[in-house]
């Protein structure tokens, strides 16, 4: 361990410049300047896709930069591989933890690093010995030949932190690390990290929970669209400032194209109501109305339930208690077909693997969810199929050559178009839409919204989840914040507040009125 | 008897292996005697190599459907050269061409990222072509020497040199799976590649390791089978070995989906069908109804032990489904 406090004046501990990282159709980094200073936590902080997880792949050697350059000390390292990462003492905690259940936890604590005897095989019986070591000092109490499996989240993750310990690294990553641990368990991964700290361990945390980087963090860096935007000491910031730095202004000047007012009517009919739905874990006694010709913007983070309510909407997953009326009636959608066939569209959060058929032609997969209804005794009618596909794309200003393409060789934007064209061409009047403009470029994002304007104009109703709070406020009728399973906020079309919504979505209550200097925001209680 | 009862437990496979011993011993006299008991041994030797090399593959996250073919181009190899060469040539030039076909089994599910299932179908159809053209699809007789068939025949100390040798080719085996790193790597990459591979494991390495070692040992299998037959034959033999290669990992509590398994159920899934193969000669029960049986066995082998499986999953759902609504909640309070 380097002794403490020399560091501070001198080169950080790690240092990257000029990384860039680029897929197909997005940047996901452009040209960033990362420090991270030695015995420090740094928070890592930004909205979904601004960039976090590419960033900490490549320094945890999973992707390599197109471009950039990473020191250590201030002398410079190639890290290619998670080998080369882990050489250099960096350890990384992904969200989706690393270990092998099927094995035992001395052998996952050893992962990739297996102790050897002077003859070269396994010692199990060090490994023991050093694992058993391991977990008292992290407080866990478990039998080290018991499987992983047979363990919960949060003592994988300390099995994780175990592993890290026995390659004696010197930075920890840390992505979310508090996704899916219940309050107590972070109370005690706290206290751990702290003592990491108190170790002089470097650690970076990805997070996008605000009380967290201010419980824990000696410093905040922020990124936005693939670049750095704000590097703060904790102290110099505050929740506002924070807030301010992750969603940006940027788009301000995007407030203009809003709509001056929501164009549903007061006593327009409500076509789908929602009462009390729940479905354990995830959601917890949802009711909402969404009106005919209005558009609902669901906010909140991830793990929020936006994603799993609109699954139960359309009968994807099931409900486990609540109702669903559509225009009066109780339906049950117990399956997508049901859904699709009562007039619910969803366009899923994951075009690739449940949007689409990538392989497939256009024209099959915009015909897909309807194509008994062009089939005759003779098969399926490919004229019609044709017309209505290319009335569709010219609508819709999707570029291809031919109707016959592969939907995979489109880009995010035409093929989220292709999306929506299967739900337009099914004849659905709700269309449930997740994430419809992630990884999607500016221009084709209006066109998205344009359509879904023009949807609603027609007369269907719409329920759109983003991220990027500043799209919904474009967009929306009304907005509802969901946090952790539970409706936190609702927010009609004249009381949209950029940052109300945000703190509502993060789960913070605030009891000063709009507008008001500096709101006064209280922790909302915890569901128990 | 402690020890034995922490055996059993650890390895259940063995109980079911003895309850079957004792079944057969009861249905037919014959069974039980030392000259059949040997026999069985050197029967289910060949296929034990087999299963062996399966079983590498398997706990890696493949399957190797290929092995069959293997071996009768080992008969070939060694047939052939040995009617101008010393067999000693023809044994090594066998072996190397299994270690060949592994190799590019390997090479095919890594590089070129063919699945294992269809990559190994490749290697199947052609690697027997290739043994057809080298014997012309006749079968050779006549050119081993007689000292070729002490492979087959010899026995030391009372028991048949094939089953010893498969004796010792498990031991490494189990030794190599678990006491080497290479070997708990294996596990590791069937377990959770991905896993594996952010620790710093050379995956693709060791998938190719294991399918060059099952193409080894297919190729053993077949040297020992040109012994027990005296001649090498590229049309029929081998012919879905690669099923009862699979059946008896599986029966002995390997996963296809990798990571699980051991070298102990291997043998015993071997052990199994070969009893049971020859209990049912002994008894003179039609040899189809042996394939059915195999099938029931493997069918029953492979449900109890994915609905432990089953049951798992069931019993952490509960428990996730009772816990209160609020696990799962990312922010402690900030004060």
């Amino acid at each position: 361990m380097a002794p403490p406090g020399e560091n501070k004046t001198m080169e950080p501990f790690l240092r990257a410049e000029g990384i860039s990282k680029a897929y197909p159709g997005v940047k996901a980094l452009q040209n960033v300047d990362f420090t991270i200073n030695e015995g420090e936590i740094t928070a890592l902080v930004g909205e979904n896709g601004a960039g976090k997880s590419t960033l900490m792949k490549i320094i945890s050697g999973s992707l390599t930069p197109d471009s950039g350059v990473i020191r250590v000390r201030g002398e410079e390292v190639t890290i290619q591989t998670p080998r080369d990462a882990q050489a250099l003492g960096f350890s990384t905690i992904y969200q989706e933890l690393m270990l092998i259940p099927e094995l035992s936890v001395v052998e996952n604590v050893f992962l990739g690093n297996l102790l050897a005897t002077s003859v070269g095989t396994v010692d199990w019986g060090r490994m023991r010995r050093e694992t058993a070591k391991l977990l008292d000092q992290l407080g866990l109490s478990i039998d080290t030949g018991r499987h992983v499996r047979e363990l919960g989240v949060a003592e994988q993750q300390l099995i994780e932190i175990a592993k890290a310990l026995s390659t004696r690294s010197r930075l920890l990553i840390m992505d979310e690390p508090t996704a899916s641990l219940a309050t107590e368990e972070v109370t005690k991964l706290f206290e751990i990290i702290r003592e990491l700290k108190a170790n002089w361990m470097t650690i970076v945390f990805v997070t996008h929970h605000l009380n967290e980087i201010f419980e824990m963090c000696d410093r905040a860096v922020v990124l936005r669209d693939g670049r750095i935007v704000g590097d703060e000491r904790i102290e110099n910031l505050t929740e506002d400032s924070l807030i301010q730095m992750m969603v940006g202004r940027l788009l301000a000047g995007a407030h203009k194209e809003r709509r001056q007012k929501s164009t549903v009517a007061d006593d327009a009919e409500a076509v789908l109501s929602v009462r009390n739905l729940t479905r354990r874990p995830e959601l917890d006694d949802i009711s909402f109305d969404l009106k005919r010709g209005e558009i609902i913007g669901l906010a909140g983070l991830m793990g929020a339930g936006r994603t799993e309510l609109v699954r139960c909407l359309f009968g994807a997953d099931a409900i486990h208690s609540g109702e669903i009326k559509l225009r009066g009636e109780m339906i049950r959608v117990t399956s997508p077909g049901k859904a699709l066939r009562a007039g619910i569209g969803l366009a899923p959060e994951d075009r690739k693997t449940e949007g689409l058929i990538l392989n497939l032609p256009i024209v099959e997969n915009v015909s897909l969810p309807t194509v008994h209804t062009r089939t005759s005794l003779a098969g399926i009618k490919h004229r019609t199929e044709h017309r209505e596909i290319h009335s569709l794309s010219e609508r819709m200003n999707v570029k291809f050559q031919s109707v016959r393409q592969h939907v995979g060789s489109l880009s995010g934007g035409n093929q989220q178009k292709i999306v929506l064209a299967k739900l337009i061409s099914s004849n659905v009047d709700i269309y449930l839409l997740d994430e419809p403009t992630r990884g999607v470029d500016v221009g084709a994002k209006e066109v998205i919204y344009d359509l879904v304007r023009e949807l609603t104009l027609q007369g269907a109703a719409v329920i759109v989840i983003s991220s990027v709070i500043e799209e919904l406020v474009r967009v929306c009728d009304r907005i509802i914040c969901l946090h952790l399973g539970r409706v936190t906020g609702e927010f009609a079309h004249g009381d949209f507040d950029l940052d109300t919504i945000m703190l509502r979505a993060m789960g913070k209550k605030i009891t000063a009125a709009p507008g008001a200097p500096p709101p006064d925001i209280e922790q909302q209680a915890e569901p128990v | 008897m402690g020890r034995l009862i922490y055996v059993i437990r650890q390895y259940p496979i063995l109980l079911i292996l003895a309850a079957f011993a004792v079944v057969f011993a009861l249905a037919s006299p014959d069974f039980g005697r030392p000259d059949n008991i040997t026999n069985i041994l050197r029967q289910s030797s060949m296929l034990g190599f087999v299963a062996l090399g399966m079983s590498f593959v398997i706990l890696a996250g493949g399957i190797d459907l290929s092995v069959g073919s293997t071996l009768a181009l080992a008969t070939v190899i060694v047939t052939v050269m040995s009617r101008t060469l010393p067999p000693a040539l023809g044994i090594n030039a066998a072996l190397f061409a299994g270690v060949a076909v592994g190799v590019i089994n390997g090479v095919l599910v890594t590089r070129f990222r063919f699945q294992p299932i269809i990559a190994t179908l490749v290697t199947m159809a052609s690697v027997r072509g290739i043994a057809m053209v080298f014997s012309n699809s006749q079968a050779i007789f006549g050119t081993l020497p007689n000292d070729y068939f002490l492979l087959s025949d010899a026995e030391l100390a009372g028991l048949p040199l094939p089953a010893i040798l498969f004796g010792i080719a498990a031991l490494l085996s189990g030794f190599y799976l678990h006491f080497t790193r290479h070997g708990r790597e294996i596990y590791q990459v069937g377990g959770n590649e991905e896993a594996a591979r952010l620790a710093g494991v050379d995956v693709e390495s060791i998938k190719i390791t294991t399918y060059a070692i099952c193409g080894f040992m297919a190729a053993v299998a077949g040297l020992i089978l040109a012994a027990r037959t005296q001649s090498g034959e590229a049309v029929r033999t081998g012919l879905g070995w690669e099923l009862n290669a699979i059946a008896a990992a599986a029966i002995g509590g390997m996963s296809l989906m990798g990571g699980v398994g051991t070298i102990i159920g291997t043998v015993s899934g071997t052990l199994i069908i070969g009893m049971m193969s020859n209990a049912f000669n002994l008894l003179g029960i039609d040899p189809n109804w042996q394939r059915i049986v195999v099938g029931v066995l493997l069918a029953v082998a492979v449900a109890s032990y994915s609905n432990q499986d089953l049951l798992r999953a069931l019993r952490s759902r509960a428990n996730r489904a009772a816990a209160p609504p609020g696990a799962g909640a990312p922010g402690a309070p900030a004060e």
